[in-house]
């Protein structure tokens, strides 16, 4: 087959989702500041209607990762019996842990936390109380149970890619209950509602990345942070995005997000140092029982019994935007975990993420509030919260060297935003070309540019409530996609087991002996006769 | 998708392969087969090292053996030049390879002996069952190639409408008879509370019946269907019962009934009756 130079897609996938983005922004850019209206109801309608079915979704998630890794099920390796791991458990681990970094923690890394402190769902401000819980509701939006959903996708995706050899897209994973017909319409559809989930969701995360470097250049040198700057930005860090996917310097971003992880990991050392060390250790522990202990209680809570609007702002919106870009974690993870059976695949994935997601939110969120506890007035919670862009640098700047420390504070958000983006536009890339990950340079540049668009026309629209709506909407009809894809996954788990089980059973050895020993000794006795 | 063109034929180089060569061409009178594949599985584990041992002497390799012994068992059947008929031997003792290789050619229909003169001589076929995709005839030792008396059971799933369109393509062909069968199956739920199932049996028979219309009306061919109403016995038993009864020759199943149990890989009655049934021809369609 000749391979396409420039477009090389999947028509049925990549026009509709095409024509929706753009008839998103043009709605968008047409009705202008008006949309910031829209997007709050939109979003206060989702969450106080539906907000029960992402809660429900997120717990059968987690309950299903666990059962399947402890069941019989634990033991199918993915890519096969004889599939051998293309990374050492070690290295795997550390990818585990990038797929875990990003914009998200270093913008809600301070910010969330104090702000539950601040502002907490019920009882008093500021109270010791309010500490605990914040800490505890920071780590249920990013604990086990975004990792479950993240869990669920890869696996899907690497089981029905590496073991029943299907394309590398979302619709394979519902073959077991649609069959052939996910070729047809409906897995177009499907592959339709991962691309606009993989997209805003990605947006969210951009838009939010670009409102930090904005917050960041305003706290440093005064730059007014406004919508205009955050998009002219915007404009910018896509572009040079886009020019590195252009140009093909793969490498460049394969060193950026190399070298990512390590600057978090040394502005995380640089806090545990120079911040309060004994503290972080110590809540580290406490916090981690504290959220075992509660997990039922905290993940299960509906705002059933109180004015509602919290939970919609917070807890709901984590849980849409995981499940919006859950595409686009999954099918980082399910690259890297070949070789690896579904127990090692199902705890590394819910642990190992988890427990550095927590040990970031306690050195940053953790000291934070453990600062402000020892001054009068409460003054460094109050400008934190007043701003979430600029939380990460007014922390900073209770510690020596804070210009320093923000300014590589922005430059990884930078660089974060360059490769989220880079990445990003390859996994759509690779759902709206069928599942090729191949496709011509252009396709990518072209997505590369369509969630800067997003992004851009997002922040003028509303700015963090647009972010928020995009994903929250996005996100549920998402959510039943998942669900399905639970029990899809389910059974296509159960046949490939029974296969093995099948394929495993002994044979009728004796007889079978005898007659090919019959066949050998019949052509060695002809032999010699014609000799 | 009726068109049997393209066979497999796994063959075990026991006294069977004879029988199901004569089979096949009988088979082949009605329908005029564009492709016969024999296919063979060398079990590598089963063979001693003595034997194993003599292999060097002969100077070909155990497949290329093998190839030539299968061959002059269809040259016998199908006269000496056949370029329609292929041989392909799976070494190694590698049943995925088999089953990918399998999967690739896009069988109409598969051909497996079931013996039961050996105990455990047929998990080899059961096993292939499961693990292929494709239409199955399963042929006893006691074969005899004749299609006058075509069992066909019902239970208006969608592989309902397959086996019917299969059985009517045979019967047609070989001027053979279809008997519908249809086995009542009682909820559990009713059990704790009912006494007496009569009254639920005359209703779940009612309902048969008037399905059965449809298919009569979409298949006119179709006489009427036999009722299986024997709470007491599990429906496999029942039905081979009748199979008995009938003196059929052929049985023609769906993979999977209404509750497909993926755990089995294929429907619960055509799994019992391929294990139980040691003198009829079973066909299951995939």
């Amino acid at each position: 087959m000749i391979k396409k130079k420039y477009f090389d897609i999947h028509k049925p996938v990549f026009w509709p989702a095409t024509v929706l983005i753009v008839i998103f922004i043009t709605i968008t850019l047409v009705v202008g500041q008006p949309m910031e209206d829209v997007f709050q109801g939109i979003k206060a309608f989702i969450t106080e209607k539906t907000g029960w079915a992402f809660i429900i979704g997120v717990n059968v998630f987690i309950i299903f990762c666990f059962y399947i890794g402890f069941s019989k099920y634990g033991k199918i390796k993915l890519g096969g019996k004889q599939a051998e791991t293309e990374f050492s458990t070690l290295a795997w681990f550390s990818m585990l842990f990038s797929a875990g970094m990003g914009i998200g923690l270093l913008f809600w890394g301070v910010a969330e936390p104090v702000s539950h402190y601040a502002n907490p769902p019920s009882g008093e401000s500021f109270s010791i109380p309010s500490a605990t819980r914040a800490m505890n509701l920071s780590f249920l939006h990013w604990g086990f149970h975004a990792w479950a959903i993240y869990a669920v996708v890869a696996l899907s995706l690497a089981f029905f890619s590496y073991n029943k050899k299907l394309p590398l897209t979302i619709r394979s994973v519902f073959h077991p209950v649609l069959g052939d017909k996910i070729y047809g319409w409906m897995g177009d559809t499907i592959d339709v509602f991962a691309v606009l989930a993989t997209l805003f969701g990605l947006a969210t995360s951009l838009g939010l990345g670009v409102k930090q470097i904005s917050g960041g250049l305003f706290f440093l040198f005064g730059l007014p942070n406004t919508a205009g700057v955050q998009i002219m930005l915007l404009i910018g860090i896509t572009l040079v995005a886009t020019i590195s996917v252009f140009s093909g310097i793969e490498k460049g971003v394969k060193f950026l997000s190399e070298w990512n992880v390590r600057i978090a990991g040394i502005l995380l050392l640089f806090v545990l140092i120079v911040g309060p060390t004994l503290f972080i250790f110590k809540s580290f522990i406490q916090n981690f029982g504290n959220y075992i202990d509660n997990i039922i209680s905290v993940s299960t809570w509906a705002e059933a019994y109180q004015e509602e609007g919290w939970q919609g702002d917070w807890t709901l919106f984590y849980w849409a935007w995981w499940i919006s870009w859950s595409p686009f974690v999954g099918m980082f993870i399910a690259r890297v975990s070949k070789g690896r059976t579904i127990r090692e695949f199902i705890f590394g994935v819910l642990l190992v993420p988890t427990i550095l997601t927590f040990f970031w939110l306690t050195t940053l969120g953790g000291s934070a509030i453990y600062l402000d506890m020892q001054q009068e007035g409460h003054q460094l919670a109050e400008t934190i919260v007043a701003d979430e862009s600029t939380a990460l640098f007014v922390f900073l700047n209770e510690f020596p060297f804070s210009t320093l420390g923000s300014l590589i504070g922005i430059l990884l958000v930078t660089s974060f935003f360059v490769t989220s983006s880079d990445s990003g536009s390859l996994v759509i890339d690779t759902i709206t070309a069928g599942g090729k990950t191949d496709a011509p340079v252009g396709q990518r540049i072209f997505w590369a540019l369509s969630q800067g668009a997003v992004a851009a026309v997002l922040i003028f629209g509303g700015g963090l409530v647009a972010l928020q709506t995009a994903a929250i909407s996005t996100g549920l009809p998402f959510l039943f996609v998942l669900l399905f894809m639970v029990y899809s996954l389910y059974k296509g788990l159960k046949i490939e087991y029974a296969r093995t089980v099948v394929i495993g059973k002994e044979h009728d050895r004796k007889n079978y002996e005898k007659r090919l020993s019959d066949v050998i000794l019949k052509n060695l006795a002809k032999k010699k006769k014609n000799e | 998708m009726n068109k049997l063109k393209k066979i497999a034929l796994f063959v075990d180089l026991s006294e069977m392969d004879s029988l199901m060569l004569d089979y096949i061409k009988s088979l082949d009178d009605f329908f005029d087969f564009q492709e016969l594949y024999l296919i063979h599985f060398i079990q590598m584990e089963g063979v001693s090292k003595e034997i194993l041992d003599l292999l060097p002497s002969l100077g070909k390799p155990l497949t290329a053996l093998i190839e030539e012994e299968v061959r002059e068992s269809a040259v016998e059947f199908f006269g000496r030049k056949n370029e329609n008929i292929k041989v392909y031997i799976q070494p190694e003792n590698d049943l995925e390879a088999l089953i990918e290789w399998f999967e690739k050619e896009k069988f109409d229909l598969a051909i497996l002996g079931l013996k039961a003169s050996h105990n455990g001589s047929g998990i080899f076929s059961r096993k292939i069952i499961r693990l292929n995709n494709c239409t199955t005839l399963f042929l006893p030792e006691t074969v005899k190639p004749k299609f006058d008396r075509i069992v066909v059971p019902v239970d208006f799933s969608t592989y309902s409408d397959k086996v019917i369109q299969m059985a009517q393509s045979i019967a047609s062909q070989a001027k053979g008879e279809i008997y519908p069968v249809h086995a009542l199956k009682v909820g559990i739920q009713y059990f704790p509370f009912i006494q007496n199932t009569d009254e639920i049996k005359s209703t779940l028979e009612k309902e048969a019946r008037a399905n059965f219309k449809k298919y009569q009306s979409k298949y006119p061919f179709l006489k009427d269907m036999a009722i299986l109403g024997n709470q007491e016995e599990k429906i496999s038993i029942q039905l081979y019962k009748y199979i008995e009864e009938i003196d059929s020759d052929l049985i023609i199943i769906g993979q999977k009934g209404r509750t497909g149990d993926s755990e089995l890989l294929i429907g619960s009655v055509a799994e019992k009756l391929i294990s139980n049934d040691k003198d009829y021809p079973i066909m299951v369609v995939k």
